[in-house]
């Protein structure tokens, strides 16, 4: 392994999201874009710390959660790894369709017009109010 | 929860001093192993709040536990537990730096100089130089190597970034995660800097005159606020489990910052999620108005079924 | 934490002790000479022989007139005893207490693993050894110079309270006394002043109310005499030149315990009323008169003192008491220590 760690994270504190989904998205995202690969070791908690601000428990939490999800799997005494994640990764993260959808809905909106802006604004608007809510 | 996963606890806590009352019947509490924000404007008891964990002053009624343990200005078992950064940054101005660190050797058994002098090495602090002539912020960074050196499994911190530039603050910040990560212990820290509470703690209190008007988890408190809006005319009413903290009106529509006590129903509402900076303004501007939230708003929703 | 207390005191100490070294250095140099011109005046050929304006080469004259003009240099060394000790003490004590609640510093230090009890002992118990570490030597040069230089007796009244080892115990006294104000006032200022104030007044009270009740005076009787155109008739005065004089009159000799002044000032009218009825046409009829009834009351001379041989018992007992008081001075401001939110 070498000495860079698979992936750095960073965190938005002025964001609504929580910061713990903020890593989440980015492992997700990472893996995604193909710059996680099974096999890879995440960086562990106190290497995260010393990256970047952040707290310890809002890791663990991301990582708890990112194997909740099925995306990696925490090895006693060895750490927390990507695993193979077509079967057990939940749709929102396995699926690449919802890009193609996704792209399809951009490029109808500015053929008719919309500036790339209003696009951003309209989609932020639709994810947040589709915010989940917890009791 | 149980009381042994509790850092601190305190019960109808009550601080009078000669003129006026600087904590009212507070009742938090803060479980172990949190980074947790104490916020609040200047003047609502955060300092008289942290002293009193410190073991610096006793309350005029009401109890304050830490780990368990009823505090007070004799129990010196427990202060040797807990380490404290004041915010005048108190520190003998004649001394040298190595000096200071030796007084925390001699007074405190489970001191740690290795890391003191590592702290402040790389912060190209000279150990041989006297406090008198450090800069404010590197004696900032002397008390708290003093406050960490101690080992303490509660660390007490009020407003720690104050006197700080804005990558010291930055930096500052992170020592402390790393050193919470390193050890077993808890953070309460004072601040007014809403970013810094996004940023690292997990935990939040918020104390507005005088009184706790929020002690929670910061993720349970993101996740049970939103923004409704509705246009004017709608008339729909609040949800019901949803309480008012916030009201704006625009020419054709309202919003309202509400916080919910069960999932909501989402008719004719346009939901948005606000940011911690948000609620904690919602909350402080609530408290201006001298108000409770929960009562009067509650009612509200409820009789509009 | 003795090194804590130590190093917090330390450069205070330090200029202190300096100071204390000066003082000591100039009282023998300056003593030592005066003492070898002394000597030789007292001895022949001058025999102490007062001159008023010595002729040049007149080697007496010349002595006594060296001698006389270092007498305002001998008034300084004087007040610099008095001052020494109270000095030491004020600041020693203010720096251990009052400095560091002024200067919130005891938010750092009562925040540490230690007691608030252990904290003030060792810095009050540092302090009073370092008190008395300065002063000591102090008392015993000071003691030195008012035996065989100042007044040349240590029991004269000017040099009493700079002789001794009361000195030391004048030192401790102020020490408590600024712990205990520091720990009331808080504030180093005005804990000085009230400090200052209150051992002003604890030292002029000394003299005239406390040290008479501390030992035994003696009281000596003789026969009245009378006062006959600027002649006595009747004995020397009945104490020692030196003595401290507590009562001094005629009484009935029927009187029990010590004589006081309100029996003497009682007893003057009675015998006053009983000579205006006699014939004292004459100075021989009015002496003749007085003695009568002197001897008609039973009245005698009485002086009541404290003579030098009790010099020791009183400085024991007297500093005592300050170390006593000290104690409990010392003892109260634990007592707020322990009460105070900084």
């Amino acid at each position: 392994m070498s000495n860079h760690p698979t992936i750095v994270f960073h965190l938005d504190t002025r964001s609504d999201r929580p910061p713990f989904r903020q890593l989440v998205d980015q492992v997700a995202g990472a893996f995604e874009r193909g710059q996680l690969r099974v096999g890879d070791q995440l960086p562990s908690v106190r290497e995260v710390v010393r990256q970047i601000t952040i707290n310890p428990n809002t890791v663990h939490r991301a990582y708890r959660e990112l194997e909740h999800l099925g995306l990696v799997e925490g090895r006693l005494g060895l750490g927390t790894f990507v695993v193979e994640a077509v079967e057990s990764a939940p749709r929102e993260y396995r699926a690449q369709s919802w890009r193609d959808t996704l792209r399809e809905g951009v490029a109808q909106a500015r053929s008719s017009g919309v500036g790339d802006d209003d696009i951003v604004l309209g989609l932020q608007s639709l994810l947040s109010s589709d915010a989940e809510v917890r009791s | 929860m149980t009381g042994d996963d509790l850092v601190i606890e305190t019960e109808a806590l009550t601080k009078r001093f000669r003129r006026r009352t600087a904590l009212n019947e507070c009742s938090l509490s803060v479980p172990r192993g949190r980074i947790a924000a104490l916020v609040g404007p200047n003047g609502a008891g955060k300092t008289t709040l942290l002293r009193l964990l410190a073991g610096l002053s006793k309350p005029s009624e009401g109890g304050i536990s830490v780990f368990g343990k009823e505090m007070s200005t004799m129990n010196v078992e427990l202060r040797a537990r807990v380490g404290y950064l004041d915010q005048d940054r108190p520190l003998y101005p004649w001394w040298r730096v190595r000096e200071i660190l030796e007084f925390g050797r001699r007074i405190n058994p489970a001191w740690d100089t290795e890391f003191a002098t590592r702290h402040l090495s790389r912060l190209d602090i000279d150990l041989e130089s006297r406090v008198r002539d450090l800069s404010g912020g590197q004696r900032a960074q002397v008390a708290l190597a003093v406050c960490f050196a101690k080992r303490p499994e509660l660390i007490l911190l009020d407003e720690p970034a104050s006197a700080l530039d804005p990558v010291a603050r930055q930096d500052l910040l992170h020592d402390i995660t790393e050193l919470f990560a390193d050890n077993e212990s808890s953070v309460l820290m004072a601040t007014h800097a809403i970013d810094d509470v996004a940023a690292i703690c997990d935990y939040v209190i918020i104390l507005s005159q005088s009184r706790v008007v929020l002690s929670e988890d910061l993720d349970y408190v993101l996740e049970s606020h939103r923004f409704l809006s509705r246009g004017l005319d709608d008339g729909v009413p609040v949800p019901r489990g949803a309480t008012v903290l916030q009201e704006l009106r625009t020419t054709r529509e309202v919003t309202y910052l509400v916080r919910l006590a069960m999932p909501l129903e989402r008719d004719g509402w346009r939901i948005e999620r606000p940011t911690f900076n948000e609620i904690a303004i919602a909350y402080l501007r609530d408290q201006h108005r001298s108000t409770p939230a929960k009562s009067e708003f509650g009612e509200e929703a409820g009789a509009t079924p | 934490m003795i090194w804590i207390a130590w190093r917090f005191q330390r450069s205070v100490v330090v200029a202190l002790a300096f100071l204390a070294l000066v003082l000591i250095g100039v009282i023998l140099i300056t003593g030592i000479v005066q003492h070898h011109d002394l000597v030789q005046y007292m001895a022949a050929p001058c025999r102490g022989h007062q001159v008023r304006t010595p002729r040049r080469g007149d080697l007496c004259g010349e002595l006594a007139v060296k001698l006389d003009n270092i007498h305002a240099f001998n008034n300084i060394i004087r007040v610099a005893g008095y001052i020494v000790a109270p000095l030491v003490g004020a600041l020693l004590g203010l720096l251990a207490v009052a400095s560091e609640v002024d200067n919130r510093t005891v938010r750092l230090a009562w925040t540490q693993s230690i007691s608030r009890t252990r904290w003030f002992v060792a810095k009050a118990g540092v302090g009073a050894v370092l008190v008395t570490m300065i002063l000591v030597p102090t008392a015993i040069v000071l003691s030195w110079w008012s035996g065989t230089i100042g007044d040349r007796d240590l029991f004269a009244r000017e040099t009493y309270g700079i002789a001794g080892w009361d000195l030391v115990a004048y030192g401790l006294f102020m020490f408590a006394l600024t712990l205990l104000l520091g720990a009331v006032i808080r504030r180093v200022g005005w804990a000085l002043a009230a400090s200052v104030l209150l051992f002003l007044l604890a030292a002029f009270s000394l003299p005239s109310q406390v040290r008479s009740h501390l030992v035994t005076p003696t009281v000596k009787w003789s026969e009245p005499y009378v006062v006959t155109n600027g002649d006595f008739t009747g004995s020397a005065a009945p104490y020692p030149y030196n003595a401290w004089l507590l009562v001094q009159g005629v009484v009935p000799r029927s009187i029990t315990g010590i004589p006081t002044y309100r029996e003497v000032s009682a007893t003057y009218p009675r015998v006053g009323s009983c000579i205006v009825k006699l014939p004292t046409k004459t100075e021989s009829e009015y002496v003749k008169a007085e003695l009568e009834c002197y001897k008609k009351f039973h009245v005698e001379n009485v002086a009541v003192y404290i003579a030098d041989d009790q010099f020791w018992t009183l400085q024991f007992r007297e500093g005592l008491l300050c170390l006593a008081a000290g104690v409990i001075m010392a003892g109260g401001a634990l007592l707020i220590i322990r009460r105070i939110e900084p």
